[in-house]
């Protein structure tokens, strides 16, 4: 009896096959799943280019706070120091960080990180005096293990300012004077 | 039987049916995900924005009560006098005037705009400001306001000429001791756009007969994105209320 059922079926007109049936509504199906998983790789993508310029950003203003405290950098040594204390935090992305006085040229920042990821310091970057009484620039690089060099990522570049006062030895009418002068701290984070 | 066969034969529009309705739900389900996408991280980014935002006006304040500037109220870089010079912060310079006259004097005066254009040169592009010294108890009286702005100094045909690319826009410093307490809140801040504040207590003393009196002033530095504004132009016209003076100082 249930076998004759079947025979019935098959025989009725409109039946392609068990596939061939199912083809029209096969479509829509295949093209809801194309739209879903497009969606959502769409949304995936944004979602973590999105949180990573957030990190970034949040790494950025730390490192910025951690480095110029309360916004005076008395001396070289102060800012070394500081440097150091920031590199052994581990941050999850490379930085760069330099003081330029404020009446610094600013139109070659870029360039200017690039080369000193390099370890030629550009004579634009503020200098200060370390214990043995050498002119260093105020210039600080924290590297991620297994990052690129930031040339290679200069695409990438958002450089944030940061007003700061830094204490300098000047000499005013053949004076020696120390002098506390406005200056900008320039930061670059990638990774 | 006959109901048997008509569920046969509909077999396969019932699965289109469901196939379009399962791709309705896809799609609302995608276009929300779309929205959210597209909005998404955009609050968290203007907070850690107005984060740095603040940070900046602060840290810039901070700057200019830091750094040392000349009693002379001369620039660094232009000394022309010869051997020691006399090095002072700014705080202390008003400080000594408003105990003498309640005024600043001329010198304090070129050194407040000397302070403030050194320290946001950097920023001179982008920003425009507001620095000064307002009274924390009502009725507020400004000592002094100092209005960093970008004004056109061209000729007045080509400043009104919208479409005039030729145009010089500078900067223009103008230092105010304006009557009205409310300019700032009633006649800038709403038509510069996003106002990013730091402010400070600052107490001045003042000899009146044989005793000091003191009065607390609040010290405050507002910035926001350099634009056009037609309140804001001209200010040192007698005619104006802000009773503003124009400051030049050079660049160096």
């Amino acid at each position: 009896m249930y076998l004759k059922k079947i025979k019935i079926r098959f025989g009725k007109k409109g039946f392609i096959g068990p596939i061939g049936d199912d083809l029209p509504s096969l479509i829509p199906i295949m093209i809801s799943l194309l739209l879903f998983f497009s969606i959502f790789s769409f949304t995936l993508n944004i979602y973590d280019a999105q949180n990573d310029e957030i990190r970034k950003h949040i790494t950025m203003i730390s490192v910025a706070r951690s480095l110029k405290g309360d916004s005076l950098i008395t001396d070289y040594e102060l800012f070394n120091n500081k440097c150091a204390k920031i590199k052994e935090k581990k941050f999850p992305y490379s930085f760069m960080v330099a003081i330029y006085p404020a009446t610094g040229n600013f139109e070659t920042l870029t360039q200017d990180f690039a080369e000193a990821g390099e370890g030629n310091f550009s004579i634009n970057f503020l200098r200060g005096k370390d214990e043995f009484d050498d002119s260093k620039p105020y210039f600080c690089k924290y590297r991620k293990l297994g990052n690129l060099e930031f040339s290679s990522k200069r695409q990438t570049f958002s450089p944030l300012p940061f007003p700061v006062a830094v204490q300098r030895e000047r000499n005013i009418g053949g004076e020696d004077y120390y002098i506390i002068e406005p200056a900008v701290m320039h930061m670059v984070v990638w990774g | 039987m006959r109901k048997d066969f008509f569920k046969l034969d509909s077999r396969g529009q019932a699965a289109l049916m469901d196939s379009i309705i399962f791709l309705t739900i896809v799609a609302s389900i995608t276009t929300g995900m779309f929205f959210f996408t597209i909005n998404y991280g955009t609050q968290t980014a203007d907070r850690v924005n107005s984060f740095y935002s603040s940070d900046f006006a602060v840290d810039a304040l901070k700057v200019i009560t830091y750094i040392n500037v000349l009693r002379t109220g001369e620039d660094f870089g232009r000394i022309t006098s010869m051997g020691v010079v006399e090095l002072d912060y700014l705080l202390a310079l008003i400080k000594e005037d408003y105990a003498d006259t309640k005024t600043l004097s001329p010198e304090t005066t070129n050194a407040v705009v000397a302070t403030l254009g050194a320290t946001m040169r950097p920023f001179d592009r982008a920003y425009d400001y507001a620095f000064y010294l307002v009274t924390v108890s009502e009725p507020k009286n400004f000592l002094f306001v100092v209005l960093a702005l970008h004004e056109c100094t061209s000729y007045p045909s080509v400043c009104a000429d919208p479409t005039d690319k030729t145009k010089e826009i500078d900067r223009v410093f103008y230092y105010c001791t304006p009557g009205i307490s409310n300019f700032l809140e009633k006649d800038v801040f709403p038509r510069v756009g996003k106002v990013d504040s730091g402010y400070g207590k600052v107490t001045l003393s003042e000899d009146v007969g044989t005793r000091s009196e003191s009065r607390i002033y609040i010290m405050g530095l507002q910035t926001w994105k350099a634009r056009n504004v037609s309140t804001l132009t001209d200010l040192d016209d007698p005619a104006n209320p802000l009773t503003c003076r124009q400051i030049i100082i050079p660049t160096p």
